[in-house]
């Protein structure tokens, strides 16, 4: 194999996904020598082709993730690749973690404390929404824990949302309009959304915040270097395995490049973290890097979620809106345990603007239906469809992992990562109150014609855990590892639990908390 | 327009098969449009199929094939190409309900899934589709072409 090695840098960064691009653009700004790696290819504007066929291109295409267990099915549609990751399909979705969240274990006994409480992130997730530029209503939202107001007011209630509203409102339970990383008028350089519901095609436009339109010109503005095309295989260390050398990454052509670095940030998707860290053992860590606990790969978990339909009587223009969804409602979020059996919060996200195909697509919500069946629903419901999500908990168990599984290898001869997750029977009865829930809210609108799906999951969050223990946890609070002092982890990967609420703006916070903490401790971590 | 991984036996029964599924397909190129991406390298695909691990592309479509026409051959004694369409149906809604009787790999009720997502994708999926569904299309950037 052809060998190349680089001349150090200060910091290299594995990602080039939100996580990835706001540490980039944080630390290159606050003067450190920042080089990305990104495994995909280079990514720009022109590639958000509004069509949700050609938005495949930016899922996932890198190695193999095998999946075992009930709530691990379609990953790769929240996986990116490419310049930007999965921040090039995100849906905008933006709530912050409850006070509850953060401490489950000490309150409920279930699943595990965060080393941090709301108000030691409150700060940062009040930064983070100025920097992405965040759209909703503080004052009508009852429900999330305090914080500054967002920049910008909500968007617009679209015809679907006003229809579910009724149903919201004949049930007598709020709903609100929903918080999200879109502009609802123009922002800082970016534009206001179109409300065309190309959101998960990407958009070019920049109203939703995507690295492309937001971190990327910072960083590289700012200095950043980034490099497509570059699969990291693994992390090394000195001989005792105590500091981070660098890392080591092929490209295209098969050659492996050394890239020497005073301080490693592992910033890719859940799963390539949890990877990563299992590929690169040595001598001093057996097990995998920072896995002196055995922890590492464990408590992973998704969001058990389903997904509630109607026909209504009104035409609803399915298509107009966000993909996202224009209304939320937290009403009982902080009641984990809402009957007897169940455990878990839960969030209703409504109105999601839906084109006719794709795996959220008007289509796949009767995908029992074919033929002349099938077309007599797409004529109906392109008018009449309306849809809502029930976003709810998994509470984190060390059986749910992430683990290598050499029956399959990537290109270049690793292993490929296998994801084992089922939920607990707890959170599935929690899933199920949802549903009815669901149901009865729709059918309160005044239609008749209301279904709902299966079980799904959605997001991928742990395995390199944060805690106050070494022997419990990967990382402490920063995402700096246990085991090695000058390696840091960003991403959903680091979260002890998973509340019932999208994970970005908690991401987000987390990224801008580390950055403040690398730059204030320069030199301890640059020696 | 040549077939570069399917036979033209594999893409008639491809085409027949989701015109089942979705009136139009066959005739929106739902053989061509599958072919061609299996063709090429995943991570340039355009399928539905890319959301879940299911091992190569185009072993996963060739494998759904030959289920076709073995359940076909298993049933009614020729290949689903010679079937009537009552009798085609009885294959897919054998497929849908998990009753395939010797059709075992890949997974027929998924492979019914993907599949039906392919033919959905030629015919409601493109701006054409849209427009025969009275949605309008709204793009920000148009693709150049439909897939």
């Amino acid at each position: 194999m052809v060998m190349q090695k680089h001349e150090k840098t200060e910091i290299v960064i594995v990602g080039s996904g939100i996580a990835g691009s706001t540490m980039a653009a944080e630390l290159a700004e606050a003067g450190f020598e920042v080089l990305v790696l990104e495994g995909g290819p280079k990514r720009s504007l022109e590639d958000m082709v509004s069509s949700q066929i050609w938005s495949r291109r930016l899922r996932w295409g890198g190695p193999p993730a095998l999946g075992e267990g009930d709530l691990v099915n379609g990953l790769y549609f929240g996986m990116g690749w490419g310049t930007g990751g999965a921040g090039l399909h995100w849906y905008g979705n933006w709530y912050r973690l409850h006070e509850a969240d953060f401490k489950s274990h000490s309150l409920y006994g279930k699943g595990l404390d965060w080393p941090l409480d709301y108000e030691d992130l409150r700060h940062y997730y009040d930064r983070a929404q100025i920097y992405f530029g965040i759209a909703g209503d503080l004052e009508q939202d009852v429900w999330s824990p305090q914080a500054d107001p967002y920049p910008m007011p909500p968007l617009p209630i679209s015809r679907q949302a006003r229809a579910i509203m009724k149903g919201f409102d004949a049930a007598g339970i709020p709903v609100r309009p929903n918080s999200v990383a879109i502009n609802s008028r123009d922002y800082k350089g970016r534009t206001a959304c179109l409300l065309d519901g190309w959101c998960d095609a990407g958009c070019p436009i920049g109203a939703l915040a995507n690295p492309l339109v937001l971190q990327w010109p910072k960083a590289l503005g700012a200095g950043a270097q980034l490099v497509n095309d570059a699969y990291v295989t693994k992390i090394t260390t000195d001989e005792r395995g105590r500091r981070a050398t660098g890392v080591e990454y092929v490209d295209t052509s098969g050659t492996l490049h050394t890239q020497p670095a005073d301080i490693v940030i592992v910033a890719a998707h859940t799963v390539a973290n949890n990877r990563l860290l299992l590929l690169s053992v040595s001598s001093a860590h057996v097990k995998g890097l920072a896995n002196s606990s055995g922890m590492l790969g464990r408590h992973f978990m998704s969001h058990p979620s389903l997904t509630v339909y109607a026909l209504f009587e009104e035409e609803t223009e399915p298509y107009r809106g966000i993909a996202g969804g224009n209304l939320f409602s937290q009403e009982g979020y902080d009641n984990k345990i809402p009957a007897s059996g169940a455990f878990g919060s839960r969030t209703w996200i409504c109105g999601q603007a839906a084109k006719p195909n794709d795996l959220l697509g008007i289509a796949m919500s009767r995908p029992d239906l074919y033929g002349q069946e099938l077309d007599a629903f797409m004529r109906k419901a392109s008018r009449h469809f309306g849809n809502m999500v029930a976003v709810c908990e998994e509470t984190p168990q060390a059986e749910n992992r992430v683990i290598l599984d050499s029956s399959r290898k990537d290109r270049f001869g690793h292993p490929v990562a296998k994801v084992m997750n089922t939920m607990p029977v707890e959170n599935g009865h929690r899933l199920e109150l949802a549903r009815a829930e669901g149901e009865k809210i729709f059918k309160a609108a005044g239609t008749s014609d209301v279904w709902s799906g299966p079980l799904a999951p959605m997001h991928v969050i742990g395995g390199t855990v944060m805690g106050d223990d070494p022997a419990r946890s990967v990382t402490n609070s920063y995402g700096q590892t246990h085991d090695v002092e000058n390696l840091f982890i960003a991403g959903a990967s680091l979260f002890p639990t998973c509340g019932a609420v999208n994970p970005t703006a908690t991401l987000a916070a987390l990224v801008l908390r580390t950055a403040d903490y690398i730059r204030d401790n320069r030199s301890a971590l640059m020696q | 327009m040549s077939m570069q991984v399917f036979s033209k036996e594999q893409a008639d029964t491809y085409a027949a098969w989701c015109d089942i599924l979705v009136a139009g397909a066959a005739r929106a190129g739902v053989a061509h449009f599958v072919d061609q991406n299996i063709a090429g390298p995943y991570d340039r695909a355009l399928l539905f199929l890319r959301f879940s691990e299911a091992g190569p592309l185009a072993d996963y479509y060739l494998g759904g094939l030959s289920g076709i026409d073995t359940e076909s051959n298993h049933r009614f004694g020729v290949p689903f190409l010679q079937l009537s369409q009552a009798e085609r149906q009885v294959i897919v809604e054998a497929a849908i309900a998990s009753k395939s009787q010797a059709w075992k790999r890949p997974d027929p009720s998924f492979f019914y899934l993907v599949s039906r997502n392919d033919a959905v994708d030629v015919v409601y999926g493109t701006e054409a589709g849209f427009k025969a569904l009275d949605t309008p299309y709204m793009a920000h950037i148009l693709p150049e072409k439909p897939w």
